[in-house]
């Protein structure tokens, strides 16, 4: 079983930012999502075979990087995020108009229980469908409709900014 | 159909992620591990992996199946202290495991949180190294009868070679080996740890976390927990106490401040007679637990669950 460089290579340069955005938000810390999406494509490249006969390779590998950033939750007392690490998120001037401040939104993501968070991340950041998100995440369309919906309630309740959630 | 809510709150998301510059991925040392890594599975299923599957589906004994109703660990054994407790419940599962039957392990995993949540789920971990994973017994059994594995999942767990290893090796060298076993050979750890524990004790962290792991995820192996329960026996921040959960004699272990450097605390209870996990809770120390676990672990054949027979 010998991994097609070229192939693999590819993959990486087309997903590997999107990767890491989706481990960064899911994990809280940059750093972290690094180590994340390392782990995460080493198992591609290992089962790369498997990946490419997946329906859906992008989906299999989302699949691989979820299940790796439980495995960092279930470990998490081990990592330190880095205490201002939000604060410290730039917040020049935003060219839009969505007065979010990023470090509030930052923390109510933070706060969603895991399976929302990671549903919303894949929902809303990502763009899978519902459909697509259950698939990767194991469960039904109607669980991934539920979680989304106690989400945005949530951060609503949070954030208390209706100019985010309605 | 995108609600306005939903297209505004994927915006921010993407104007939260895309602040910092793009991650830059060293492919070719990804590659490197993971050719590593096929290397390794390939020799573990052919060679090595005879001796080694032997090791892992001998003795299979879980609750029920292994007759230890008439075992007797004398009060010298209590008089041990906690510690000796587990290795003497260690030593006493590897001899007297008993045969296997199956050749997967299910945990039914019961999770309730704080905020009044629960949701169960079905863990099916096969002998040949396979995982599956449902919502429900059918979607199981679904999973199961299309061959529907989970992504990500090793051949053979890092861990449970580990922990066969403490049971006759050195346990110095194995705690080491299990401190670092969940890293992925060839990548170098870059987690920052607290400051303020000691090398030691973060070790032990380390230790107490993929032992926890070991425990769930290989739990109906007995050479593994009588090897996982060796290497906790060597934590001195774990307490352990003797008592009864659910109608069974249970040894509690509790890891809390000597352990985390955050306030949380973690309780681990296994079955004192198997060293079978029971059950789990986590959380912050005076508080009610963040998530608390339940776990129904029980011998099952995949042709089994593909049928639907759980």
């Amino acid at each position: 079983m010998k991994v097609s460089s070229e192939e693999f290579r590819a993959f990486v340069a087309r997903r590997g930012a999107q990767l890491h955005r989706t481990a960064y938000l899911l994990c809280g810390d940059w750093h972290l999502a690094n180590d994340v999406v390392q782990d995460t494509l080493v198992k591609a490249c290992q089962h790369w075979k498997r990946v490419q006969r997946a329906e859906s390779p992008d989906a299999y590998v989302q699949r691989i990087l979820v299940n790796e950033v439980n495995r960092t939750w279930r470990r998490r007392d081990k990592v330190v995020v880095l205490q201002g690490e939000v604060d410290r998120v730039p917040t020049a001037p935003d060219q839009t108009d969505l007065a979010i401040e990023r470090g509030e939104l930052f923390r109510a993501l933070e706060s969603l229980p895991a399976r929302q968070r990671v549903t919303v991340v894949l929902r809303y950041l990502e763009g899978w469908s519902e459909r697509e998100t259950a698939g990767i995440l194991k469960c039904s369309e109607g669980t991934v409709k539920s979680q989304s919906s106690r989400a945005l309630h949530a951060m609503k309740s949070i954030l208390e900014r209706e100019e985010l959630v309605q | 159909m995108t609600t306005r809510a939903e297209a505004r709150l994927s915006e921010a998301l993407r104007d939260l992620a895309d602040v910092r510059p793009p991650h830059a991925i060293d492919v070719v040392a990804i590659e490197d591990a993971g050719r590593r890594l096929q290397r390794r599975t390939m020799a573990i299923r052919g060679t090595a992996g005879v001796a080694f599957s032997a090791l892992l589906v001998a003795a299979l004994a879980l609750s029920g199946v292994i007759n230890l109703g008439g075992a007797r660990r004398g009060t010298s054994d209590a008089q041990a202290g906690a510690h000796g407790q587990l290795a003497v419940l260690a030593a006493y599962i590897q001899r007297h495991a008993a045969a296997p039957t199956g050749d997967a392990t299910l945990v039914v995993r019961t999770q309730s949180y704080a905020s009044g949540g629960s949701n169960v789920g079905y863990d099916l971990y096969a002998d040949d190294g396979t995982e599956y994973y449902g919502i429900s017994p059918s979607n199981l059994t679904q999973g199961v009868a299309t061959h529907q594995s989970e992504a990500g999942a090793s051949a053979v767990s890092r861990e449970a070679v580990v922990a066969v290893y403490a049971l006759t090796g050195d346990l110095s060298v194995a705690r080491e080996r299990m401190a670092h076993a969940a890293l992925q050979p060839g990548i170098t750890p870059k987690v920052i740890y607290p400051s303020r524990i000691s090398v030691t004790d973060t070790v032990d962290n380390l230790i107490w976390e993929n032992c926890l792991d070991t425990l769930t995820i290989d739990g109906g192996t007995a050479q593994v927990r009588a090897g996982v329960l060796r290497l906790l026996a060597t934590l001195p921040e774990v307490s352990v106490v003797r008592g009864s959960t659910s109608g069974q004699p249970s040894l509690t272990l509790s890891a809390g401040s000597a352990m985390f450097s955050n306030g949380q605390m973690e309780t681990l209870v296994i079955n004192a007679n198997t060293g079978v996990p029971i059950g789990f809770s986590g959380g912050t120390s005076g508080h009610v637990p963040d998530v608390t676990i339940s776990y129904q672990v029980s011998r099952v054949s995949l042709a089994q669950v593909a049928a639907g027979r759980l």
